[in-house]
């Protein structure tokens, strides 16, 4: 096979340009996603048609398939941030997070608790900032201060971001990578053991130094490996879109047996005056009802038989192979971002549906939720899906028309043996720019795993790499930052909340980055 | 709760951009959404008239969040 224009300087220069773009529109521009997007794409389209030989038929093609990408990232994340505002106006949401608050008295567990566990299990269902959003403020209602509230929940959910919103960082690099779900979603798992543990000592800091990380280690550990071993399992046993949700949820469970340890019954939590626990309109486990919905829909639609029904109700496109003018080639794809019933996106809108029949037969149905959710997500999701769009499209013309095969062999060359090391960093990169794990899977898992081919390690490590640095970026991510400070009434204080978060994204980071690097090199040296 | 949703008092009204933001961005949205199925038929079937319109649609649709704001 061709591959394409020469690699020197001046052609990786050029492949780097459209990357380039958004990395300084939204560094030095603040731009938003969308605007950033769109000029990145406009670059990559002209570098492709001058430099790397790409015609209008390839383009149309790339172009189409960057939007049929983006309907199957979309699709989940309309989907999950409906399913969530419907059990926000029904009043669900602020009831599981009174209950949360209820289950310990100690101050670290409850940090930990809210910020790590918590946060986790909202990044399960929503993502996209809502665990900043919904937990920040309850930890500055039970009396956290606003800048440890902000940080912990932004360095605690940062492990859940690739399996959240129902896993679509972890769709997405299976469409760039084209690595199996079954393949690369139990190496992300073990991968991300580093992370949960890593983010739970950081939380623990946060709030109270190195005392608290001893006092803490005990339910770190513990919690530890019993989200880490369930996020395995949910991806062994093909229900990764749970994989942050489930993992999350035990470990508030596991949280709140510990509490009832005798390690943790001595610090006594002192609230502010005024504050009340527990007074939502209706049970917790109503209030979770969308939930359990969500859970056994996600489990049934595993069942063998179950499958068998489905899977001829489908949806995807066949693409032709395609080559550019410096005869860079590009193969077919048969049902090219492949959408059934076993999709997310179904699966939250039939939980959506579902629970409007729970709420109703309860008495607990406002008039109007639904319309009122629905307004809300169209004005949550669409600048949103813009920049989604215009990312996932240049990224696709860069794959396409051979960039970023050009952009890997550079790399390879560069970095050497110490790639593993860095393509963490580059995974939370992708994250810092665009504010999303999937996002970063998009600009960079395809650019990581040609340059693992070209240097002949590991792709599925390298790429459960990428997706694992993607996610801890999601710590420093500025929109967040920005999020989570406003939340907790930190209006212009994002820089006291980033500065406390950067050291320990890094670290987590690095942590990473020595484990893939050792596994790639040391361990599973044989791994494809 | 301390939510801190602050409230602002702007005595300067909002920029154009930032005043018809969404309406941008939901222009943007469905500009992207037409051009989609016009780039598929073009790119199969090699023609190049709604490759042209896709490719005019999709510019179009990158340029709208430009005039935005943020």
């Amino acid at each position: 096979m061709d591959k394409g224009v020469a690699l020197t300087w001046v052609t990786w220069l050029l492949a780097f340009l459209p990357i380039l773009m958004l990395l300084s529109t939204i560094l030095f521009f603040r731009w938003g996603a969308p605007k950033s997007g769109a000029v990145s794409w406009f670059t990559a389209v002209l570098v492709s048609v001058l430099v790397f030989g790409a015609h209008p038929r390839l383009l149309a093609l790339a172009n189409s398939k960057g939007m049929g990408l983006s309907l199957y990232v979309l699709l989940i994340i309309w989907s999950a941030v409906f399913l969530y505002n419907v059990v926000d106006d029904v009043g669900a949401v602020k009831v599981i997070g009174n209950n949360m608050a209820k289950v310990t008295n100690d101050r670290l567990l409850q940090c930990l608790l809210m910020s790590w566990c918590f946060s986790a299990f909202m990044q399960g269902i929503a993502g996209f900032g809502v665990p900043i959003a919904v937990v920040a403020p309850i930890m500055v209602v039970m009396g956290f201060p606003p800048a440890v509230a902000a940080a912990t929940c932004l360095v605690g959910h940062s492990w859940a971001v690739t399996f959240g919103s129902m896993g679509a960082g972890y769709y997405t690099i299976q469409l760039i990578t084209r690595i199996p779900g079954e393949i690369i979603g139990p190496w992300m798992a073990i991968l991300f053991v580093v992370p949960i543990i890593t983010t739970g000592f950081a939380v623990a800091h946060i709030y109270g130094g190195f005392a608290a990380i001893k006092r803490g280690a005990p339910a770190i550990i513990v919690t530890s490996g019993v989200m880490g071993l369930s996020c395995w399992l949910m991806t062994v046993i093909g229900a990764a879109q749970l994989a942050s949700l489930i993992p999350g949820l035990l470990g508030c469970g596991t949280m709140a047996l510990l509490a009832r340890t005798g390690l943790y019954r001595e610090e006594a939590a002192s609230r502010p005056a005024g504050y009340r626990i527990g007074s939502g309109a209706f049970g917790f486990h109503l209030a979770f009802a969308p939930y359990y919905i969500l859970i056994l829909l996600s489990v049934a639609s595993q069942f063998k038989a179950i499958k068998q029904i489905i899977a001829p109700y489908a949806w995807g496109m066949d693409y032709p192979a395609i080559q550019t003018t410096m005869h860079f080639a590009v193969k077919a794809e048969k049902m090219y971002s492949r959408i059934g019933i076993v999709h997310p996106g179904p699966l939250l809108l039939m939980a959506a549906v579902f629970s409007f029949l729970v709420f109703k037969s309860a008495g607990q149905w406002k008039p109007g939720a639904a319309v009122k959710a629905l307004k809300t997500t169209v004005t949550q999701c669409i600048p949103t899906s813009v920049g989604i769009i215009t990312m996932v499209m240049m990224a696709l013309v860069m794959v396409d028309s051979g960039m970023t095969f050009l952009l890997a062999q550079g790399m390879a060359k560069a970095t050497g043996k110490l790639f593993p090391l860095t393509s963490t960093f580059i995974g939370v990169l992708g994250t810092f720019l665009t504010g999303s794990g999937a996002n970063s899977n998009v600009m960079f898992a395809a650019l990581q795993v040609e340059t693992a081919k070209v240097l002949g390690i590991s792709t599925v490590i390298i790429a459960a790499a990428q997706s694992v640095g993607g996610s801890i970026g999601g710590a420093i991510s500025p929109a967040k930052v920005l999020l989570g400070a406003t939340m907790v009434g930190l209006d212009g204080g994002e820089s006291e909340v980033m500065n406390k978060t950067v050291p320990y994204c890094i670290v987590v980071a690095l942590c990473t980055g020595i484990v893939a690097w050792s596994f790639v090199y040391i361990f599973f040296r044989n791994l494809q | 709760m301390a939510t801190g949703a602050v409230s602002r008092k702007v005595s300067d009204p909002a920029p154009w951009g930032k005043q018809h933001r969404m309406l941008l961005m939901n222009l943007s949205f469905a500009l992207f959404w037409i051009a989609f199925p016009l780039a598929y038929l073009g790119g199969i079937h090699n023609q190049s008239g709604y490759m042209n319109v896709s490719f005019g649609l999709f510019v179009t649709a990158c340029i709208v969040p430009l005039f935005t704001k943020k």
